[in-house]
């Protein structure tokens, strides 16, 4: 008998063809039996996991499972379901099924999440945790199953934070493709890749300080984690890829299956190139690398961020308008980002290639208060031989399109061994940095100058200060400069070169200043009690002469009393005169006053004289003999010359050194018929007393 | 004592000076004595003890009158056989540390003798200083 296959063959298609048709008409029956029942199984799942629940279809196939689409769980009397999953195959997998496992699998095509805050924390969250607790209660023992594996894989999930109305609008957070796989023993892991997207409000202060409107950065997610106590989630790896470059981190979720689980998530010290931050390339060109440490602790509904960088040899690119780009080379310092503050402190080159170090400090949100500090090492000065120790500008203020704040600068100049403290302080400044070029302005509504030492203390206080800011690559220009002081107003402009050696030249002209406060604040002198203070200055870094200037008081009145106290006058504390003008200059060591005039009525001065260690100059003085014969030893003077001009001349030389000056009295026709008339014996003596005068005064100093 | 002093030789009046101080150490002319002991190692160009005795003797009499003269030795000693400039810049300050007021003469002058018969004259200018020892120009300082 020979034995054939095919009857066998003929019987197995025909079962298999059987088997088909069964499975096919259970498959169609059960989709039919699950249409029909679907709002009494919405209405039983609402009531088990205590959410409104709503179905748009669900089917079934023994291919691919239960199928659920438009699947939505709301939360409370809420309108917007904060869970949607868009279509969604739930199976068990067969052939673990071969080895008594089972593994259930989720394959969804789309979720959207709707996160809002509620009193306990987030809606999904909440949603997410209760579900499971409620499938496990003993009233619903058919839940209870000896579940192995439970994977998901979802192919897009787009994450709304729906509590702001911005963030609503232009927030886009996107994971795709999840996978996400849960073990029985407690292991879990998470993979997706996210993209952050969020477009900046054209509104905001933001939007335009930056090129890009839109914030945008891709990165992939690698969780991997282990459950304890069957609430708290160890993460035993995050890691977190930016192109070639990784973040590792570790840490604890706990209370991960609770309404509101508590984040402390470590990131090592890793090391990231800033053009892989996208944020960062788009709008600052940024190149160069930075060691990031990260941290993320607080509850999942406040979740704090902390973190620090270290920034290696880095490079960024600004354009603060059209025509203007400011390359900032050779970053290095730190950033840290900790209770929604961020503070820099890096030292760089800036676009002239000066190196300038920089401490900046600022809060997140649209309008934050801005410290700045901006200062130029010490080495920087040692090294060019410039007699400064300490060169200061300090911010605090708001940048908007409109810079507005305080502005303070400080300087400490070394000379001989003293050490001269410079200060001046800006009080509501603004200035337009972002208008183009030719329409920069800067406002200061007070400012006050001030220069200390171990023995005097000097200030200027100016208000309402106006002028045209040019800027120019690193040349830095004040045009049109006006501004108010002590009741007068000053003129002027002044250029600033940043390139290399520091170039600051200025000039500034003044009419109508009160003398009298003005001596009150620079403690000059007191002797100038009243008068208008016309005066010119100008001023240049590089010059021999750092400044030169003159000024002139008109229609004053000044404290005579030394003169009158020398030649034996009496008082001439009030001394009106028409018009008192000097000519300075101040060189690096020198301070020379190439003039000083003063004209009045019966006394006229007219001196010259430079000062530095030495003096060296003239005095020359004329009184009106009327007021000279008001001392009775002039009237006798005068007698026995028998002079009778109306003015007597005075001429000195004057020399020695500025702590101790020597006047010598030149001939003159006054001098030459005293000398005739006096006795060798009497002019001895006069000399005499007036040597025993200046030591008596030396003493007493 | 000091008369006799002055009109002995040189030596001879210094060791006097000097075992008269050790025995009156606070005579009345201790200070005068004690200058011109600096002064004879001046004159015998022992410019280490000079310096010492007049170092001593400006800490000791730094208001005294004739302080002055100790600082004209120490300046022509550092002048002459010392390359300190810092420390002439600083001794030359006291040449003119005072101010003055010439009406009728261009300059001031001031005299001593010492205990050992030298004369020193300042002469005070509006631009200088110049400093005479036994008539002699000693040196011309100027600020």
């Amino acid at each position: 008998m020979s034995f054939s296959l095919k009857p066998f063959l003929k019987r197995a298609g025909k079962i298999a063809l059987a088997l088909f048709l069964a499975a096919f008409i259970l498959q169609v029956g059960i989709s039919v039996i699950l249409s029909i029942s679907k709002e009494r199984i919405v209405k039983q799942a609402a009531q088990i996991t205590g959410y409104r629940i709503a179905l748009g279809r669900a089917s079934f196939s023994f291919l691919r499972g239960l199928n659920l689409k438009r699947l939505a769980v709301f939360y409370e009397g809420r309108q917007e379901p904060p869970i949607f999953v868009n279509n969604a195959f739930v199976s068990v997998r067969i052939f673990p099924l071969l080895f008594g496992k089972i593994a259930l699998h989720a394959d969804i095509s789309s979720v959207v999440l709707l996160m809002k805050k509620e009193t306990e924390g987030y809606n999904v969250q909440i949603i997410l945790s209760d579900i499971p607790k409620r499938l496990n209660l003993p009233d619903y023992p058919h839940f209870k199953l000896p579940i192995n594996t439970v994977t998901a894989r979802i192919k897009s999930a787009k994450i709304i934070y729906a509590d702001d109305p911005n963030l609503r609008q232009n927030l886009e957070i996107l994971h795709k493709n999840i996978r996400i796989i849960f073990y029985k023993s407690g292991k879990l892991v998470f993979n997706s890749s996210i993209k952050f997207r969020y477009i900046i409000p054209e509104e905001t202060n933001l939007s335009k300080l930056l090129a890009s409107g839109t914030v945008e950065q891709g990165l992939k997610c690698s969780l991997q984690g282990t459950f304890i106590n069957e609430k708290d989630l160890n993460i035993d790896m995050l890691l977190l890829s930016l192109s070639d470059d990784q973040i590792i981190g570790t840490g604890l979720i706990k209370d991960f299956t609770e309404r509101n689980p508590h984040l402390n998530i470590d990131f090592v010290h890793s090391m990231i190139f800033l053009k892989n931050i996208a944020f960062l390339r788009n709008n600052f060109k940024a190149e160069g690398t930075s060691f990031i440490s990260l941290k993320l602790i607080g509850p999942f509904d406040d979740i704090k961020t902390e973190m620090s960088a270290q920034l290696n040899e880095c490079a960024f690119s600004y354009k603060p308008s059209e025509k203007e780009i400011l390359d900032f080379k050779n970053v290095n310092g730190k950033f840290e980002f900790k209770d929604k503050e961020a503070k820099f402190d890096v030292s760089l080159l800036n676009p002239g290639g000066l190196p300038l170090n920089i401490k900046l400090k600022t809060a997140l949100g649209d309008d934050p208060d801005i410290y700045l500090t901006v200062y130029l090492s010490r080495d920087f000065f040692s090294r060019r031989n410039i007699p400064l120790d300490k060169l200061e500008i300090d911010f605090e203020g708001k940048v908007k399109d409109i810079v507005r704040g305080r502005l303070k600068a400080r300087a400490l100049y070394v000379k001989k061994g003293l050490k001269f403290d410079l200060g001046a302080d800006f009080k509501n400044i603004e200035f337009n940095y972002r208008a183009p070029p030719g329409e920069k302005y800067f406002l200061a509504k007070e400012i006050e100058l001030f220069k200390k030492d171990a023995f005097l203390s000097q200030k200027l206080i100016i208000n309402n200060l106006n002028s045209r800011v040019i800027t120019v690559k690193e040349n830095l220009a004040a045009e049109d400069i006006v501004l108010s002081a002590y009741n007068g107003i000053v003129g002027g402009r002044l250029n600033f070169n940043l390139k290399d050696k520091p170039h600051l030249t200025a000039s500034l002209s003044g009419r109508g200043l009160d003398i009298n406060k003005i001596m009150q604040d620079t403690n000059i002198t007191n002797k100038l009690l009243s008068g208008k203070l016309d005066i010119k200055i100008s001023f240049d870094s590089h010059s021999a002469a750092l400044l030169n200037g003159r000024c002139f008081v008109k229609e004053g009145v000044a404290d005579l009393d030394a003169l009158a106290a020398t030649v034996d006058l009496p008082s001439l504390k009030n001394t009106a005169f028409d018009i008192m003008g000097t000519y300075f200059m101040f060189t690096k060591d020198l301070i020379k006053v190439r003039g000083i005039k003063l004209y009045s009525r019966d006394i006229m001065l007219n001196a010259f004289w430079d000062i530095d260690d030495k003096i060296k100059g003239a005095v020359n003085l004329k009184i009106a003999s009327l007021l000279l014969k008001q001392s009775p030893s002039f009237r006798k003077l005068l007698s026995l010359a028998d002079f009778k001009k109306p003015y007597v001349d005075f001429k000195f030389r004057v020399g020695g050194i500025s702590r101790a000056a020597r006047l010598m009295w030149i001939k003159g026709e006054f001098k030459e018929k005293l000398e005739a008339g006096l006795a060798q014996w009497v002019k001895r003596s006069i000399q005499a007393n007036l040597n025993e005068a200046i030591e008596g005064v030396a003493a007493k100093n | 004592m000091l008369k006799d002093a002055r009109q002995e030789n040189i030596d001879f009046s210094f060791m006097k000076l000097r075992s008269y101080l050790r025995e009156n150490p606070k005579t009345q002319h201790a200070e005068e004595i004690r200058l011109g002991l600096a002064e004879y190692y001046f004159r015998i160009r022992d410019y280490n003890d000079a310096i010492n005795e007049l170092t001593r003797y400006i800490s000791d009499y730094h208001s005294g009158k004739n302080v002055i003269f100790a600082y004209i030795l120490l300046y022509k000693i550092i002048l002459e056989y010392k390359d300190e400039p810092q420390l002439l810049e600083k001794l030359k300050e006291k040449f003119f540390s005072k101010s003055l007021f010439l009406i009728f003469s261009d300059s001031k002058t001031r005299h001593y003798k010492s205990v050992l018969n030298n004369t020193y004259k300042i002469v005070e200018h509006i631009d200088r200083t110049e400093v005479f020892f036994n008539n002699e120009l000693f040196f011309k300082a100027v600020p």
